[in-house]
């Protein structure tokens, strides 16, 4: 990193602290109303006393749990479906249209009937982020195998390798970078769609927690909500970031 | 008895089926190597050469004719044949010993291949480079990367497809010696697909000149340069000169043939 760069996102720290003070300095003199827009003061004792008390533990725990569940699954079975597809071109061509049909559904308007079909428990929410997980790893996967060198898979045929060797020295490593992109995709929307699920049809999680202090007029606990889905979406991402860097390690080396 | 490793090339024909009918791209090729000749062949891009050379390699089938390695026909690939292609084409997430080791024939001992990897890291000049991935090597040090893990294999041919073609003049000549060096030493049939006349004549025992549409062979020039292969000698300015001459008619404006290429 260049030393304007450092330069400027120190300024970029120091942006967000500069708000911050802004906030709590506009909110003690009356300037905001906190109805609206809860001091930062507030929202740090409204989080206190619910990690004091343990609930808003016990309500990310929830909803981690759903997450982590409908996310590996769904990305799982993304990551799967794209291998098979893309390397079965009669497969792809006998499921492209239904595939095609069923993408461009919000997985939001399925979630009554998912609530219909596997009940209002956590059959329902782990469906709604299986199905939000699915489509970003399938289709970066897929594209990741369309993208892999054709020079490279010839080499392998012109060393004999076997279909098993092949895919497996060159064509998993090619595809993972894109792999990785799309798990990156999905954690972000699988972080949102739990929420959402939480604030529909829910006793618990963090979703529950926003919604259920809008019920209660708690300004302060909306936003500590809101805060802590933004902390636990940032960790995710940065932990699959340096997952990526470090499995894709050929791939750092270029930049 | 055919020798083991000597090469027949009789009556190739290439055709491909385009929208506008089928193209001619061979026309009864015949070529014969002696084990452990050299022969390069060379012409303008489209004459044809690299299909013929992957014909060889049983990369792709012939339309007609056929190729025998050692007496026995081509079929799809086999391990008789190493091929080094234009573009290095190493795995970008393997080390140089990961790569080299990629070329080991299947089913080989470990310590045995350990030992053959060991033992090309030095014939190509690559100690201390072991660990080093494609991205942290030079152009031509991925070029010896590529030539180490094709002499992997015990190739009985090696054919290359314009290998140097992307490097730049100097890194060039260098890979040209060290070619030399490895085919006088492990006297591999060696066959060199080039549109770089000098290099033909450097290296081949035999130039073969194609022409195109369709790709026949023009001519063949046996080659005899003094020890020392000079690129400067007379000797070597003779053949180039015939070369030259054979494809163009004349040696003067050279600029009105390329420049459309």
């Amino acid at each position: 990193m260049s030393k304007k760069h450092k330069i400027l996102s120190v300024c970029g720290v120091l942006l967000i602290i500069l708000i911050i003070l802004y906030w709590q300095i506009g909110s003690e003199r009356g300037w905001i109303n906190s109805i609206l827009l809860s001091s930062p003061s507030d929202i740090a004792a409204s989080f206190r006393s619910l990690w004091g008390s343990g609930s808003l533990q016990k309500h990310i725990l929830v909803s981690f749990k759903r997450v982590m569940i409908g996310y590996v699954s769904g990305a799982g079975l993304g990551i799967m479906f794209g291998f098979i597809l893309s390397t079965m071109p009669s497969l792809e061509k006998l499921f492209s249209f239904s595939l095609a049909i069923i993408r461009p559904i919000p997985a939001l308007a399925l979630f009554p009937l998912f609530i219909l079909w596997f009940g209002i428990g956590e059959g329902s929410k782990i469906m709604v982020i299986a199905f939000m997980s699915f489509w970003p790893t399938f289709l970066n996967t897929e594209e990741g195998v369309r993208q892999a060198d054709k020079n490279l898979l010839e080499l392998a045929d012109a060393l004999q390798k076997g279909r098993v060797t092949k895919m497996a020295t060159v064509l998993l490593p090619s595809t993972l970078p894109y792999i990785f992109a799309g798990l990156r995709l999905a954690i972000s929307r699988a972080w949102g769609g739990v929420v959402v699920a939480e604030m529909l049809a829910a006793s618990s999680g963090i979703g529950f927690l926003i919604e259920y202090s809008r019920d209660m007029s708690q300004t302060a606990t909306m936003f500590t909500g809101v805060i802590t889905i933004a902390i636990i979406g940032f960790t995710a991402d940065l932990l699959l970031r340096i997952l990526q860097d470090r499995i894709c390690y050929w791939h750092t080396e270029v930049k | 008895m055919a020798g083991m490793n000597e090469v027949n090339i009789s009556h190739i024909r290439q055709d491909f089926l385009m929208p506008t009918g089928g193209l001619e791209v061979l026309r009864d090729i015949n070529i014969d190597l002696r084990g452990g000749e050299f022969v390069s062949i060379v012409g303008e891009s489209g004459c044809g050469k690299s299909t013929l050379l992957r014909i060889i390699a049983g990369l792709d089938k012939p339309t007609d004719g056929e190729v025998l390695i050692g007496g026995e026909k081509v079929n799809g690939v086999s391990s008789k044949v190493g091929i080094l292609f234009q573009e290095s084409r190493l795995l970008p997430w393997y080390s140089t010993e990961k790569n080299i080791s990629y070329g080991l024939p299947r089913g080989m001992d470990r310590n045995e291949g350990r030992e053959r990897v060991r033992s090309l890291i030095d014939t190509v000049g690559l100690n201390g480079f072991e660990k080093a991935l494609p991205s942290q090597l030079s152009g031509g040090m991925q070029k010896r990367v590529a030539i180490a893990r094709t002499l992997a294999g015990h190739p009985k041919v090696l054919l290359l497809d314009e290998p140097f073609a992307a490097l730049d003049a100097f890194t060039k000549m260098n890979m040209q010696d060290e070619i030399l060096r490895i085919w006088e030493r492990e006297k591999i049939t060696t066959l060199l697909v080039t549109h770089d006349i000098d290099e033909a004549i450097y290296l081949g025992e035999r130039v073969v000149m194609m022409s195109p549409k369709p790709g026949v062979i023009k001519k063949v020039i046996p080659i005899d340069l003094p020890e020392d292969h000079s690129r400067t000698s007379d000797e070597f300015d003779a053949y180039r000169r015939e070369i030259f001459k054979e494809f163009f008619g004349s040696d003067k404006r050279m600029s009105q043939w390329f420049s459309d290429d």
